[in-house]
This record gives structure tokens, sequence and C-alpha cells, in this order.
């Protein structure tokens, strides 16, 4: 058995920046990863075309729309992977099977996916403050250093503005924000005429940082507006974490092996030995490594490390910001038709910070509606689904998704 | 006696002629048969029965069904297999003018309190008629 320098477990945004980090100060890296994957099915279904376009001219869309044979219609609302389109349920793929969570009042999202909850993650990117960053006994230079690195390799787009403090707090290595559709642009003009009575209040609102490039970067096309990102990354305007790791695999000094499962690690003097199953045919390897990082999500390191220390009775915590989704009309943008050339990822950030402390801020996000299709709110509706249909025809354009965290 | 696939095909096309008013390309009543037949459940309570069959029958009961539903039981099995529709109709090219945002009229006002009167009166009958059955 030969001895790995460092074996990254897991390919999500963790995996793809640690193992980056390694493969470019010149140590052998080895990633293994369960990587599921869309067998490329979708790439070559999916136009690059814009949204509408697609809507009114595409005969297969409902392939990528709601599966093939309908089967990523969901009629439940939570659980694993509810809201994933079929493009991008490879992400939840197997993880009922290897990796399952049952409780009553908790759903979990993890991922076996190749790229990890980076295949459908929304792209946003907040830094901490610096009282936050303190506060949790962190070194503020060693996170500025890390947030800029970070940035510059993937890319991401963002203002300075009232929020900035909140959002991107002292990011110097950023493109410029993308534009706004109109109903956001209005938001934002709206919050803009109200700016002293609002700060005053400590509710400051401004452009979320995304991962997308409003600038062509390293092979990657800037974002074209079509609309279609929760089932294409065609032209890879969005940073997904397997695009690093398809870039690592140009380096001689990293290898990718998929279809395994790491199952626990045992620490052998200098060593680290890593049990792993192949998924397909069954058969167990281990691995021998100097290092090993385990990058497989807060609940999958916790399983896999409890596991290797045969503990199966201790009950860890599990601290997690409620978040909640607020659905919000602006009437004056209803039955405004709809927009051809549109950003589909959240574009606005809402702030709280009543005692303007930074420390205790209560923040939100705000998205349009449009190419999750009606069929993804309809059944909210306490109407049924033809007048519900009729009304939302005229409400979607009106309407904003407040996703806040408390 | 229909067998389940004829069945099905019929109310595919009392489903859609609810939803837009026109019959749906068979590649839409093929995908409605599969989908259904793949993801509900064979076993269907004796409530999901009644309504079912009352809506086969009387196909003009579908709205009023659908809205009493909504209140009563989001979840019941007739408004699972609307959904389905819907979401097939609403992924064809040929329909997508009738989900796709709506640009305003200057009388849109009157027309979304139209529809919202419409939709609580389907309601009350609705529930009306989901009541009765389910007793």
């Amino acid at each position: 058995m030969k001895t790995i320098d460092y074996l990254v477990v897991g390919s999500g945004c963790s995996g793809a920046m640690a193992a980056q980090t390694l493969v470019e100060a010149g140590v052998k890296v080895t990633m293994l990863d369960v990587g599921e994957h869309s067998k490329g099915e979708f790439e070559k279904l999916i136009p690059d075309s814009d949204f509408l376009s697609i809507r009114k001219n595409e005969l297969d869309q409902h392939k990528y729309f709601i599966g093939k044979d309908a089967d990523g219609l969901d009629w439940s609302d939570i659980g694993k992977g509810a809201q994933v389109t079929p493009p991008r349920k490879h992400m939840v793929r197997s993880t009922d099977t290897l990796i399952p969570l049952v409780s009553k009042n908790f759903s979990s999202l993890e991922s076996l996916g190749y790229g990890g909850l980076g295949i459908g993650w929304g792209l946003q990117c907040w830094e901490y403050s610096d009282k936050d960053i303190q506060k949790v006994g962190l070194n503020q230079e060693d996170m500025q250093s890390a947030y800029e690195l970070v940035s510059r390799r993937i890319g991401i787009s963002a203002s300075k503005d009232k929020a900035s403090k909140y959002t991107i707090n002292n990011l110097q290595a950023y493109q410029p924000s993308l534009r706004m559709d109109r109903n956001h642009q209005y938001i934002y003009s709206k919050y803009k005429s109200r700016l002293n009575g609002l700060e005053k209040k400590g509710i400051v609102m401004g452009r979320i940082p995304l991962a997308l490039l409003s600038k062509d970067m390293k092979g990657r096309k800037k974002y074209a507006y079509r609309d279609m990102d929760f089932y294409s990354d065609s032209d890879k305007s969005a940073w997904r974490p397997w695009i690093t790791v398809n870039n690592l695999k140009r380096h001689k000094n990293f290898e990718y092996i998929n279809r395994q499962f790491v199952t626990r690690f045992t620490e052998k003097g200098n060593t680290v030995e890593v049990t792993a199953t192949n998924i397909d045919s069954g058969d167990i390897t281990t691995f021998r490594c100097k290092k090993l990082i385990l990058a497989t999500g807060a609940l999958g390191s916790a399983r896999l490390a409890l596991r290797s220390f045969n503990d199966y009775s201790s009950r860890l915590p599990l601290l997690c910001n409620p978040y909640t989704y607020i659905p919000c009309i602006q009437p004056r943008m209803m039955g405004k038709g709809a927009e051809a050339k549109k950003l589909g990822f959240a574009q606005l950030a809402l702030c709280l910070d009543e005692d303007q402390s930074q420390t205790n801020t209560s923040v939100a996000s705000l998205y349009g509606y449009q190419s999750l299709m009606l069929l993804r709110t309809i059944r909210q509706l306490p109407f049924d689904f033809a007048d519900g249909r009729d009304l939302l025809r005229y409400l979607i354009t009106g309407l904003v998704i407040m996703g806040a965290s408390c | 006696m229909l067998n389940e696939r004829e069945e099905l095909k019929k109310q595919a096309i009392a489903l859609a002629h609810y939803l837009i008013k026109s019959r749906p390309k068979p590649d839409s009543i093929k995908l409605y048969t599969k989908a259904v037949r793949s993801k509900l459940p064979k076993h269907l309570d004796k409530a999901d029965l009644k309504i079912l069959k009352l809506s086969s029958r009387h196909p003009s009961l579908l709205a009023s069904l659908d809205a009493g539903l909504a209140i009563l039981r989001p979840d019941a099995e007739l408004r699972r297999r609307i959904y389905i529709m819907f979401a097939v109709l609403e992924s064809t090219p040929e329909h997508s003018d009738r989900f796709l945002s709506k640009k305003r009229s200057r009388l849109y006002i009157f027309r979304i309190t139209g529809i919202g009167c419409r939709a609580s009166m389907r309601s009350l009958v609705g529930m009306f008629l989901v009541k009765v059955l389910e007793a």
C-alpha cells in the first residue's frame, strides 16, 4: 500500500478549495469522492438559449423542467432535494441509502455528488464581519487573505454599498455586480429614497455578492442573463466546485478517485488509514495517507469521525440558523410581462442590525421568481389550479421571495 | 369497463380541458399516464375514489372539486393528478403562453377581482361537494 501525502475526502466547496491550495503548493493530493454525476444527459439536451425562448420553442423541455417521465415532480415541499430540478437531482442521489438521516423536526440536505452541495448552491458569498471573526477566535488577517484568495479563484461579483460591511466587508478582489431585474431595481430605488429613516432603524440594503462572473475569467464566460440557472451551467459563469476539480485533474500531482464512499479512518503512528467502499462493486479499499482532510460537510464529517472512534452514543448538538422563505408582492410590478434577459439568483441583501453592533444581524436575500415555473408555487395557493394559474400569471412579476435568516 | 390505461387517457383529456380548454397532444397524454402510474399510490382511500369517480363522470365539476379540496384536503389524490397534468402542460411549448406571466391591461385589477370571485364561488361549491362525498 503506497502512502499518499494528502488525502481529501469530498469534492464540494471545501474539498475543492483545500485540494487547490495543496496542489498549488506542489504537494501530492488524492481526492476520494462518491462523485454522483448527471452522466452528461442534460448538457446535451439544454440549448444555450434564454428561459423564455426555451419555453416557447423547445419540444424536449419537459425532460429538464419536470424530468423525462415527470419523475422530477415532487409532491412534498420538504425533504431531500424536494426543490432540486431534474438536472441537479444527482446532487442528492444515493444519500437516502448511504447517509440516511431520520428526524421528526429536521430535514438535512447532504450530497454525494461530484461537486457536493455546490451543484445546486445559490452562489451567495457573504463574509463574516470583523467582529464575528474576532468573537469566534479566528485570526482576522488570515481570514481576510483567505477571502481574497477564494474570491480571486472563483470570481465574485459584488458592489461597495450600504450593506457592504455585512456582505463583502473588506474584500478587494471582486468583479462588478450584475444587472438587477426590473423588480429588484424598483425595490432598490425605493430603499434609496428612504435611506435615512431606514438606516436609523438599522435597516440597510445592498447587492449580494455572488460567485457569478460579470466579466470573462479563466475560460469561463460572463453571465448571459439567460435565467436558466436552476438547470444549466453551460457557460460556467457560475462557479461550481466541479469546475475547480476538473481543472485540478490536469495537474500531475492530483489524483481523483470516484465511486469511493469513505466509511472510517484510523490513526496509525504518523499516518492515517482510510477505509472506503466502492459503491458499485462493494469492494473495500484501504488508503494510507500522511494527512487526511475531511471535507464531507458538517454532518458527514461528524458522522465519519464518530464512526471512526467507534462512538455510537455521543449526542452532538447541531447548531443551525432558522431559515424562512417569505413571499412578498410588489403591486407596481404585477402584470408587467415576462423578462427575457434576467438574473435568476438572489439579487439584493437586506440586513437588520438594530444595535449597529454587526454581531446580531438578521439577514435576508431577495430573489425574483420566473424560471422555477408556476408548478412550484401553484400548490401553495388555496385556490383551484386553473384560477391559481390565472392569478399567478399576474402576480409572478411582482413576486419577490425573501429568504430570511435570523 | 375501461382498462386502467384508457381510464387515465380519458382523465388526461378531461384534466387538460379543465386547465387549458383544449385537447392535449398524444405525447402529453402519454407522459401524464406514465407519471400517474409510476408516482401515485395504487390503493386509494374511499373518499379519494368517490371524488375521482365523480370527476370522471362529470368533468364539469372538476374546477369546484379542485377548489374545495384546495381548502379542505390539499393533498387529495385528485389534486395530485391535476398537479401532474398542470406540470406536463406547463412544460410543453404549445401551451407556454398560458403559463407565462401575463402583461396587464388597464382593467387588470377587475380581471384579478373576477378571478378571485370565481375562485371563491368554486371553493364554496367544492367544499359542499367534498363534505357530502366524504360524509
